[in-house]
C-alpha cells in the first residue's frame, strides 16, 4: 500500500499482571487494509498485550503508548476504546445467563447508534446478514450469551460481534484454538470478509492454522514480552516446520 | 392487564375499631380466643432461629392494640373468564356469613391462631381479606389479581384460597403502597390446593421504605398437585416471610421462584419450608438476591422429607449478589431427610458482580453501569420467565423500574 494510514500504534509497551511484567517494551503498527499476525508459545505474553489494550481491568500498563486512528487509547476507559472503534474478540468469552444473543447486540448498537425505529431496522438487517456469513441458526439469536455454547459456538459468535460492530482495529485471541476444520473455515470467512481495506486485524495465535485460511500480510513472533522477530506470511510457515526453538536460541546467542 | 369485562369486587378503604363488641357472627368467638392467645404469648425468641435475624418489635401495633384503627385497602380483579368458570372471590367478613361451614373447615386450619404470635394476632385482627375458591375442573388462563396495601398504620389481612379439584387457576398477590405513608402490614395466606390441582400464585413485595411486611403463608398441596410460586421482592422497608408448602399427596410438586433487589437500607428475612409427607413428590427453590447499599437479605431453607415419603426429589438453591462492599447477606440451608430414598441438593453461592462479565460488555461498547443492569436482569430472568402468564411483563417492568433506579418509591 502506497498511502499507510496507521490505525493502531503501539510504541514501547510495557504491561504487568499481579505485579509480573508480561510485556517488556513493544512496538508495533497497523496500517489500514494490513492483517497481522502475532504468534508465539505459550506464555509468551500474545493475551496479555490483546487484554491489556482492551482495558481488560487486571492488566496494568506501566509505560508505553497507544493510539488508534491517531487518538490516545490508553487515556480512554474500556468502554471508549471500543466506541472508537476496537475490538477484541475473546479467547475466553463469558456467558451471560438470561441475556439473549439478541438483547446482547442490540445493546451494543445501541450504544453506538443511538435507539430509534431506524436503527432497529438497520440492526435487524445487519444482524440477519451476520447470522447468514457466520451460517449461524436464527434460534440462536434467543440463546442466552455463550451460555452452554460449544467452543465452536463461542468463536463464531465473536466474529458475529465483530461483523456487528464493524471495528477499525480488531484483535483476534486464538479464534482458531478448539475449533474444528469446518468451524475454522466458516470463521475465517468471517474474518475475510470483515477485515478488508478500511479496517486492520491482528491475529494472535499460538498455530498458524488459521493463517493458512486468512491470508497475513506481516507475521510477528513474541517471545518473553517482546517481539523478537518480524516478517512476512512465510515466517508462519518456518515457525509451523521448526517450531519456536530456533528463536530462542537466536535469542540467547544474541 | 385489561380491566375490560372484569368484574372489581372492591375498591376501597375500611376501617375497623376494635375492641370487637359489635361483632356478632361465629368468627367472633375464634377471633376473641385468638385475640387472647396473642395477648398470652410472648414476643417470639430471638434465639429460635427463624427470629435470628430480624427484630420481632418491628411488627408490634404500634399503637395500642386495642384502639387503633386497622386499615387498608383491597382490590381484587377477577377476570370474565373466572367468573364464567364459577370462581367466587368473597370478601372474608362476606364469606363469614355466606360460606360459614367452608370457612369452619379451612380458615386457619393451615395457620391458625396457635401458630405463632403475629398470626395469633393476624386471625384476631384481619377484617380485610378474601375467600378465593376454584371450583373443581375450573380452567382459565388470565391471572386473578389482587392487590393489597396500607393507608397509614397497621393493616392486617388474610387470604384463603381453596383449588378445587382438577381445577387451574392463576393468582397476582400484591402488596403495594403509597410512598411517605407509614405503615405495617400484617398477611396471612392459606393456600389448599386439593388433588390434580395446578395453580400458579406471584406474590410481589413493593411497599415504601417506610413500610414493613410480615407474611406467613403456608400451602397445602394433594396428590399430584402443581403449584408454581414466584415471589418478587422489589421494595419494602423491612418484610420477613415465612413461606412453606406441604406436600401432602402422592406425586404432588411445588416449584418456588423468588427473587430480592435491595437496597439502601432495606431488610429481607426469608424462610421457605418444603414438607415432603407423601412419597414420589417433587419440590425446587431457586432464590436470586442482590443487594446493593447498606440492605441485608437473611434467607433460610428447609427441606423436610418425612419417613414414609419415599422417591421424593427436593432441590434448593440461594444465589447471592453483593453489589456494595456494606449489603450483607446471610443463608442457611437446612435439611432434615427421614428417608433414604429420596434425591436432594442444596446450594448457596455469594459473590460480587464478575468483572470479566463486566469487561466483556465494556469490551462492546456498552456502559459499565448499563451493562451492570443487563447482567442483572439476565440474572433474574430464571425468576421472571417462571411468572403467571399475563403477568410476566408487569413483573418484569416492575423489576426493571428499580434497576433504573426509578421506582415508584424513588429506588
Amino acid at each position: 500500500m502506497s498511502n499507510k494510514v496507521p490505525l493502531l500504534e503501539i510504541k514501547d509497551l510495557h504491561v504487568t499482571v499481579e505485579g509480573v511484567e508480561v510485556l517488556k517494551g513493544v512496538s508495533l503498527t497497523l496500517n489500514r487494509g494490513e492483517k497481522h499476525a502475532i504468534m508465539g508459545p505459550n506464555g509468551s505474553g500474545k493475551s496479555s498485550m490483546a487484554n491489556a489494550i482492551a482495558g481488560h481491568p487486571a492488566y496494568e500498563i506501566t509505560s508505553g503508548s497507544v493510539k488508534i486512528d491517531g487518538e490516545d487509547l490508553l487515556e480512554m476507559d474500556a468502554t471508549e476504546r471500543a466506541l472508537a472503534g476496537l475490538f477484541l474478540a475473546f479467547q475466553y468469552p463469558m456467558a451471560v445467563p438470561g441475556v439473549s444473543v439478541t438483547a446482547f447486540m442490540r445493546s451494543a448498537m445501541k450504544a453506538r447508534h443511538g435507539d430509534s425505529a431506524e436503527t432497529l431496522r438497520q440492526f435487524r438487517k445487519d444482524l440477519n446478514a451476520a447470522f447468514e456469513l457466520l451460517e449461524m441458526k436464527k434460534e440462536f439469536a434467543e440463546r442466552f450469551v455463550n451460555d452452554g455454547f460449544s467452543g465452536g459456538e463461542k468463536k463464531r459468535f465473536e466474529i458475529l460481534q465483530m461483523a456487528m460492530l464493524k471495528p477499525k482495529v480488531a484483535i483476534l485471541d486464538e479464534t482458531d484454538s478448539g475449533l474444528d476444520i469446518d468451524a475454522l473455515k466458516i470463521v475465517s470467512k468471517g474474518v475475510n470478509a470483515i477485515a478488508g481495506d478500511e479496517n486492520t486485524a491482528l491475529m494472535v495465535t499460538h498455530y498458524q492454522r488459521i493463517l493458512n485460511y486468512v491470508q497475513p500480510d506481516y507475521v510477528h513472533v513474541l517471545m518473553d514480552g517482546k517481539i523478537v522477530q518480524s516478517g512476512g506470511p512465510e515466517l508462519a510457515h518456518k515457525l509451523e516446520d521448526l517450531g519456536y526453538d530456533w528463536l530462542k536460541e537466536e535469542a540467547v546467542a544474541a | 392487564m385489561s380491566t375490560m369485562n372484569n368484574t372489581t369486587i372492591d375498591t376501597r378503604t375500611a376501617e375497623f375499631r376494635l375492641p370487637l363488641d359489635d361483632e356478632t357472627n361465629w368468627l367472633y368467638e375464634q377471633r376473641k380466643q385468638a385475640w387472647e392467645t396473642y395477648s398470652s404469648l410472648p414476643l417470639p425468641d430471638r434465639v429460635k432461629h427463624l427470629w435470628r435475624y430480624t427484630d420481632p418489635r418491628v411488627f408490634v401495633p404500634t399503637e395500642d392494640f386495642d384502639s387503633a384503627v386497622i386499615t387498608g385497602s383491597l382490590e381484587g380483579d377477577l377476570p370474565a373468564e373466572a367468573t364464567d368458570a364459577g370462581v367466587q372471590l368473597i370478601e372474608l367478613e362476606e364469606a363469614a356469613e355466606s360460606h360459614a361451614d367452608l370457612l369452619q373447615q379451612h380458615l386457619g386450619s393451615l395457620v391458625g391462631p396457635d401458630f405463632d404470635t403475629f398470626e395469633a394476632f393476624n386471625f384476631a385482627a384481619a377484617r380485610l381479606g378474601w375467600v378465593l375458591i376454584i371450583p373443581d375442573n375450573a380452567e382459565f388462563e388470565a391471572p386473578i389479581h389482587l392487590r393489597r396495601s396500607t393507608n397509614g398504620g397497621l393493616f392486617a389481612t388474610r387470604l384463603l384460597v381453596i383449588a378445587g379439584k382438577n381445577a387451574e387457576v392463576s393468582i397476582v398477590d400484591e402488596y403495594n403502597g403509597e410512598s411517605g405513608v407509614h405503615g405495617q402490614i400484617n398477611s396471612v395466606v392459606e393456600v389448599i390446593a386439593h388433588d390434580a390441582a395446578r395453580v400458579k400464585i406471584a406474590t410481589t413485595v413493593d411497599l415504601p421504605d417506610n413500610q414493613t411486611l410480615f407474611l406467613t403463608q403456608r400451602n397445602k398441596i394433594g396428590r399430584d398437585v402443581d403449584l408454581q410460586s414466584t415471589g418478587l421482592s422489589l421494595n419494602a422497608g423491612i418484610a420477613k416471610i415465612n413461606w412453606s408448602t406441604l406436600l401432602a399427596g402422592r406425586g404432588a410438586s411445588s416449584r418456588w421462584s423468588g427473587l430480592l433487589l435491595g437496597d439502601k437500607e432495606q431488610h429481607f428475612d426469608m424462610h421457605t419450608r418444603h414438607q415432603h409427607t407423601s412419597g414420589e413428590s417433587f419440590s425446587d427453590l431457586l432464590y436470586k438476591v442482590a443487594l446493593r447499599d447498606n440492605s441485608m437479605s437473611a434467607y433460610t431453607g428447609l427441606i423436610a422429607i418425612d419417613e414414609h415419603a419415599a422417591v421424593c426429589e427436593a432441590y434448593q438453591e440461594n444465589r447471592n449478589l453483593l453489589l456494595s462492599e456494606t449489603a450483607h447477606v446471610e443463608s442457611i440451608p437446612e435439611l432434615e431427610i427421614v428417608n433414604d430414598d429420596v434425591k436432594c441438593s442444596h446450594g448457596v453461592t455469594v459473590g460480587p458482580l464478575e468483572e470479566e462479565q463486566l469487561f466483556y460488555f465494556e469490551s462492546r461498547g456498552i456502559h459499565r453501569d448499563e451493562a451492570m443492569r443487563i447482567i442483572l436482569a439476565g440474572y433474574y430472568e430464571a425468576v421472571l420467565e417462571r411468572l403467571p402468564k399475563g403477568y410476566v411483563e408487569t413483573g418484569r417492568e416492575a423489576l426493571l423500574n428499580k434497576l433504573m433506579g426509578d421506582s415508584r418509591h424513588g429506588g
